[in-house]
């Protein structure tokens, strides 16, 4: 798979996953290990 | 947290324009620009954290770590214990251990000072520093860098421990990632799927995990079986997707953080749990915590001659410390106890079988699939097991464990 071909797909990655975070994100989430 | 303040969480809007500027400005500012602004970064992300009521406190135990280390270095053991004993004494009062503090992780210090968060993380790094300057590992020690050092908004509220050595070393630009544009897409990515995994998986998750305070006597061992996986796979999602986010901003930055996480749910052994699970405290541990006291039990007089009993006094010690670092509360030192147990016992079951198999015998055995899925199997579920120590009081994981027992048929 060429560079160019392989930067591409993991572009599509990232908006794909964007628009998954954009639709799903849980606006509070308060981590485990926050304050030790 | 401070008093007063508005923390900047990860999936915020301050905080993301925060990364994005350190993102574009630190890598290519250069001098003292560019430690005033990564300082000026920092100092922004925490004072969200800590209030700027917090800050001074915040700021004079830092401090005090970093004059500890200038005043180590080329001096006698004795400065360095004490400077140890000052830091300590400091973490042991600002943590609220002195006050019998409650096991919740934020929240004010029986002291009613400003607890401090990430404060467990500072005081590894900080007591990393002075050791390190005062065996003449570190060269490069300078205020600025070391506030940066300490106070990295990638890795200050929860690691990964960054080792001094190696984040000094990347400031000057020596850094692992080669400049491709690929590479930053990947850490992008990475940036995006633990944004996902922390923000989406995690909270979806949350409802159904272990927590203190659930009606243990009307649910079913099936049941709480399944809220403590729910627990393992939880903290996974939740801590090792906050290490993908700060890590793959840390690469955009040209300051990487050391990884954290390796497939925890292929462990065959406890060992290799806490190698693939904040791998980052295991290494300090072992560096700061076990391997001194081991040389120094192997030293002694009564536990000298005998090599095991000096291994898992320190094993046991170690992995005591790791549970008391969690928190203020028995059950963390109970949690640390049950995996220091496990770590001993898998040390004799490995001696007594290389006796009986041989060294050769021993590997191929372990080679075994059907040995490597029991190995695997027994690791996960001794290890979700054993976070009942983590999440509940010791007297809420008996009560668990007990209905347990009952649902699997070992108890009436």
């Amino acid at each position: 798979m060429s560079s160019r071909y392989r930067v591409a797909l993991k572009l599509t990655w990232m908006a794909i996953l964007i628009v998954v975070l954009i639709l799903f994100t849980r606006v509070r989430h308060d981590f485990v290990y926050q304050g030790f | 947290m401070g008093v007063g303040c508005v923390a900047m969480p990860l999936n915020s809007l301050p905080f993301l324009l925060l990364a994005v500027c350190a993102v574009f400005v630190v890598p290519v500012a250069r001098g003292w620009l560019r430690t005033t602004i990564f300082l000026a970064i920092n100092l922004t992300f925490v004072v969200s954290y800590w209030g700027l009521g917090g800050l001074p406190v915040g700021l004079t135990f830092c401090l005090a770590g970093f004059l500890c280390a200038r005043l180590v270095r080329g001096r006698s053991t004795a400065a360095l214990v004490v400077s140890v004993v000052i830091l300590t004494a400091m973490f042991i009062y600002l943590r609220g251990y002195a006050g019998g503090g409650a096991s919740a992780p934020t929240r004010l210090s029986a002291a009613g000072i400003f607890a401090i968060a990430g404060l467990s993380f500072l005081f590894f790094k900080m007591l990393h520093v002075v050791v390190d300057a005062s065996s003449g590992t570190i060269e490069r020690l300078t205020l600025g860098r070391y506030l940066n050092y300490c106070l990295n908004f990638t890795t200050v509220l929860m690691g990964p421990i960054q080792r001094y050595q190696d984040f000094a070393a990347q400031w000057d630009g020596e850094t692992p990632d080669a400049p491709r544009f690929e590479n930053y897409v990947d850490a992008a990515n990475r940036t995006l799927r633990g944004f996902v995994k922390a923000f989406i998986f995690a909270p979806t998750l949350a409802p159904y995990i272990l927590r203190p305070g659930m009606p243990i006597e009307q649910m079913g061992g099936l049941e709480l079986l399944a809220a403590i996986y729910a627990f393992y796979i939880f903290l996974y999602f939740d801590f090792s997707g906050y290490c993908d986010i700060v890590i793959g901003i840390g690469i955009l930055m040209g300051l990487r953080p050391p990884e954290n996480f390796r497939f925890p749910f292929l462990a065959r052994d406890v060992s290799s749990y806490w190698l693939r699970v904040h791998r980052s405290l295991t290494t300090w541990l072992t560096d700061y915590v076990f391997t001194p006291f081991y040389r120094y039990a192997l030293g002694s007089t009564a536990m000298g001659r005998f090599q095991f009993l000096a291994l898992s006094a320190s094993l046991l010690l170690t992995m005591i410390i790791a549970g008391v670092w969690h928190g203020t509360a028995w059950h963390f030192a109970m949690f640390g106890l049950v995996h220091g147990v496990a770590l001993v016992v898998v040390r004799v079951y490995e001696h007594v079988m290389t006796r009986r198999m041989g060294k050769a015998g021993f590997r191929r055995f372990t080679e075994r699939p059907a040995v490597t899925a029991a190995a695997v199997f027994l690791t996960y579920n001794f290890t979700s097991l054993a976070y009942l120590f983590f999440v509940l009081d010791v007297h809420e994981s008996v009560r668990v464990m007990e209905r347990l027992a009952v649902t699997a048929g070992l108890a009436p």
